[in-house]
C-alpha cells in the first residue's frame, strides 16, 4: 500500500466515512511517529503498543468532529499525548507527582549522543519516574509551557520545573554533558 | 537545551513501526463499534415503527369516530332544524304579514302534509329566510287559496333548488308544498335522527393468511431448503352497524374466531416436515363503508387483536407459543363488497377485504430476540355476511 497515493484531505474523508481503508492508510501514515511519542511516555513496548491502539481508536471515533482547524498530524498528535497521560493517570503513576524522589542510580557518562537511537534510549527513561518524564515530555517535545503542564497535570507550576530539571539533569548524566 | 533538542529528534524520527497487532486490535474495536451501530440504528428503527403504527390505526379510528359523530349529528343543520321546529310550532298562527288563512278544520291541509320530512321541511325553513321580499309580494295576492299558494311555493322551492331564484313562504303554505315534494330515494332513512338503519349480523371469512417473517420470505424462494405453503384459515363472528347516510355506514365486527397460519415444508431435526403455525385471536374490527350509488361498496378500517393462542405444529405434535408472541396485534384493513337485498330487512353481502398487521408479533424467546424475527400478520379475506336490519 503507497501512502503516498493518497492525499490528507482523500484520507481525512475516507476515515470520516468509516471507510477501513482509509482508516488503514492513516494509521500507517502516523503510526512509527506516534508510536515513538508513546514509547517515550510509556518507557517500554507493550504501554506503548496499549497506547498507541487506545489512542488510535480514539481517533477513528472522533475524526467526524475534525473540522480541519489545524494539521491532521497534529490533531492526531494531540489525542495521542492526551491518551499517554491518561493512561499513566489511570496507573495512578502520576499521582505521587509532588513528592516523589528520585532514586540515583549510577550514571553513564560518556554515552555518545547522536549515535543513540529510540530504540536504545528506551532503556534510559524508562529509568526516569512517570511523573518525571511526562513532565520532560511535555516540555522538550510538545513545546507546553511549566503552566500549561501544571494545568495539565493538575501540579504546581513550580513542581512541574523541578521534575522538569530533575529529568534532564538525570538524562543529562546518563547520556554525558552536551550543553 | 541541547539535551531537550536531542531528545525531540530522537523521539520524533522514530521509524520503528509499531507490531501488527496494534493495527488489528484498532480493526477489532472499530469491527464492535461498527456491530453496535446496526444494533442500535435497528434498535432505533423498531421503537420507532410501532408509534408510527399506533398512530396511524388510532388516527384511522378517531377519524372514522369523528367522520361518524359529524354525520350523525349534523352540526350544520341544527339552525335550520331549531327553525323548522319553530315554523312547525306555530303552524295555525297568523301569518306575520296580516294574511289571515282559513280555520284550521283539516279542509285546507292536504292529507300529504302528515308524510312531510324533516330534511324537506329543513330545506324549506333554510329556504324561508331567503327573500322575505318575494314572499311578502307572493301573499299580497288576495285570490290565492292555500293550495294555490302552495301549488306556486312548490313551483319556487323547485326552482330555487334549481339555482333560479330564492324562495319563501309561512309554515303552513311551506308544509303544504313540502307535501307535494317527491320523496326522497332510500324511504327507510330515519329523518329524525339522520339514522338510516342499524343492523346486526353474521360474518365468515375464508382467509388466505400470512405470517410474514424472513422465514416465510426465504421459503418462497425455490432454493430455499424451506418451502412455504399457501395456507387458508377463517374467521367468524357477527356485526353491528348503522347507517349514517344513505351512502356511509360505520360497522363493527367482533370475530370469535380469528385465524392467522401459516404451513411450512422445513427440515427439522433432519427429517422434512410439514410444520404449521398458527396464531388465533379475538378480533374487535371498526370500519368505515363508502357505498356508490350502484351499490359498490369501499371498506376501510382498523382492527385489533387479542390473543388466544399460538401454537406450532409439527406432524402430529403439538407446541404451545403463548410465550413467543405477542398477546395482541392491530393492523389496518381495506376492501370491496356488494350488499345485496333480500327482501325488506335482510341484506347478504359478499366481499373481499385485505388486512394488513402493524404489529411485530414475534415476542422473542430465549434463542432469537423479538427484532431478529419481525412477524407481521396479514390476510386476504372472501367474506360473506347477512344483517338484518332492526330499523
Amino acid at each position: 500500500m503507497s501512502l503516498e497515493l493518497y492525499n490528507e484531505e482523500e484520507v481525512l474523508r475516507g476515515c470520516q466515512q468509516e471507510n477501513r481503508r482509509y482508516q488503514e492508510i492513516l494509521y500507517r501514515r502516523f503510526a512509527p511517529k506516534m508510536y515513538g511519542i508513546c514509547l517515550s511516555y510509556a518507557g517500554d513496548r507493550p504501554l506503548a503498543q496499549d497506547m498507541l491502539q487506545e489512542a488510535f481508536i480514539k481517533v477513528f471515533r472522533s475524526i467526524k468532529d475534525f473540522r480541519g482547524d489545524g494539521s491532521l498530524e497534529g490533531w492526531v498528535r494531540r489525542i495521542v499525548v492526551r491518551t499517554a497521560i491518561d493512561h499513566l493517570r489511570q496507573r495512578q503513576s502520576l499521582d505521587k507527582l509532588e513528592t516523589e524522589e528520585f532514586y540515583s542510580e549510577s550514571h553513564t557518562q560518556n554515552e555518545a549522543l547522536p549515535n543513540l537511537q529510540m530504540g536504545e534510549m528506551i532503556s534510559r527513561i524508562n529509568k526516569l519516574p512517570d511523573g518525571a518524564r511526562v513532565v520532560f515530555n511535555l516540555f522538550a517535545v510538545e513545546g507546553y509551557t511549566h503552566r500549561e503542564i501544571a494545568e495539565e497535570l493538575n501540579i504546581s507550576e513550580g513542581t512541574s520545573k523541578s521534575q522538569y530539571n530533575r529529568a534532564r539533569n538525570l538524562l543529562k548524566g546518563w547520556l554525558g554533558k552536551v550543553d | 537545551m541541547k539535551v531537550d533538542k536531542w531528545y525531540k529528534s530522537i523521539v520524533e524520527s522514530n521509524t520503528e513501526a509499531p507490531p501488527e497487532a496494534v493495527w488489528e486490535g484498532i480493526q477489532d474495536a472499530l469491527d464492535v463499534d461498527l456491530v453496535w451501530g446496526k444494533i442500535e440504528t435497528d434498535l432505533n428503527v423498531r421503537k420507532k415503527k410501532p408509534n408510527y403504527a399506533r398512530l396511524a390505526v388510532a388516527a384511522s379510528i378517531v377519524l372514522a369516530i369523528a367522520f361518524g359523530g359529524v354525520l350523525l349529528y349534523q352540526p350544520w343543520n341544527i339552525s335550520s332544524q331549531s327553525q323548522l321546529v319553530e315554523s312547525s310550532g306555530h303552524f295555525d298562527a297568523p301569518s306575520s304579514t296580516g294574511l289571515i288563512y282559513p280555520s284550521d278544520d283539516g279542509a285546507e291541509i292536504s292529507p300529504q302534509t302528515q308524510g312531510a320530512t324533516t330534511p324537506q321541511l329543513a330545506k324549506v325553513s333554510q329556504s324561508t329566510q331567503l327573500d322575505a321580499e318575494a314572499v311578502d309580494v307572493y301573499l299580497q295576492c288576495p285570490s290565492s287559496s292555500v293550495d294555490e299558494q302552495a301549488e306556486n311555493v312548490l313551483e319556487r322551492i323547485k326552482m330555487h333548488t334549481a339555482g333560479e331564484m330564492p324562495v319563501s313562504a309561512p309554515g303552513k303554505v311551506s308544509t303544504i308544498a313540502i307535501a307535494q315534494l317527491p320523496a326522497e330515494q332510500g324511504g327507510d332513512y330515519d329523518n329524525n335522527t339522520s339514522i338510516r338503519t342499524v343492523y346486526v349480523g353474521l360474518t365468515g371469512h375464508l382467509a388466505n393468511t400470512w405470517l410474514l417473517s424472513s422465514k416465510t420470505f426465504a421459503g418462497l424462494q425455490p432454493d430455499d431448503l424451506t418451502n412455504t405453503n399457501i395456507t387458508f384459515g377463517s374467521n367468524f363472528g357477527m356485526q353491528l352497524g348503522t347507517a349514517i347516510t344513505p351512502v356511509f355506514k360505520i360497522q363493527s365486527d367482533f370475530l370469535w374466531i380469528s385465524q392467522n397460519k401459516q404451513q411450512y415444508n422445513e427440515y427439522i431435526n433432519g427429517k422434512y416436515v410439514t410444520s404449521a403455525l398458527e396464531l388465533d385471536y379475538y378480533t374487535l374490527a371498526l370500519q368505515g363503508k363508502y357505498s356508490f350509488p350502484t351499490n359498490h361498496t369501499v371498506i376501510f378500517g382498523g382492527y385489533f387483536g387479542l390473543m388466544k393462542t399460538a401454537k406450532q405444529s409439527v406432524e402430529e405434535e403439538i407446541i404451545l407459543l403463548d410465550d413467543d408472541y405477542s398477546s395482541y396485534d392491530y393492523g389496518l384493513i381495506v376492501g370491496y363488497e356488494y350488499p345485496i337485498p333480500l327482501g325488506h330487512r335482510l341484506t347478504l353481502t359478499p366481499g373481499l377485504f385485505a388486512k394488513v398487521g402493524l404489529n411485530n408479533v414475534f415476542a422473542g424467546n430465549d434463542y432469537i430476540p423479538f427484532y431478529l424475527n419481525k412477524t407481521q400478520n396479514a390476510s386476504i379475506n372472501l367474506s360473506l355476511s347477512i344483517a338484518y336490519n332492526i330499523f
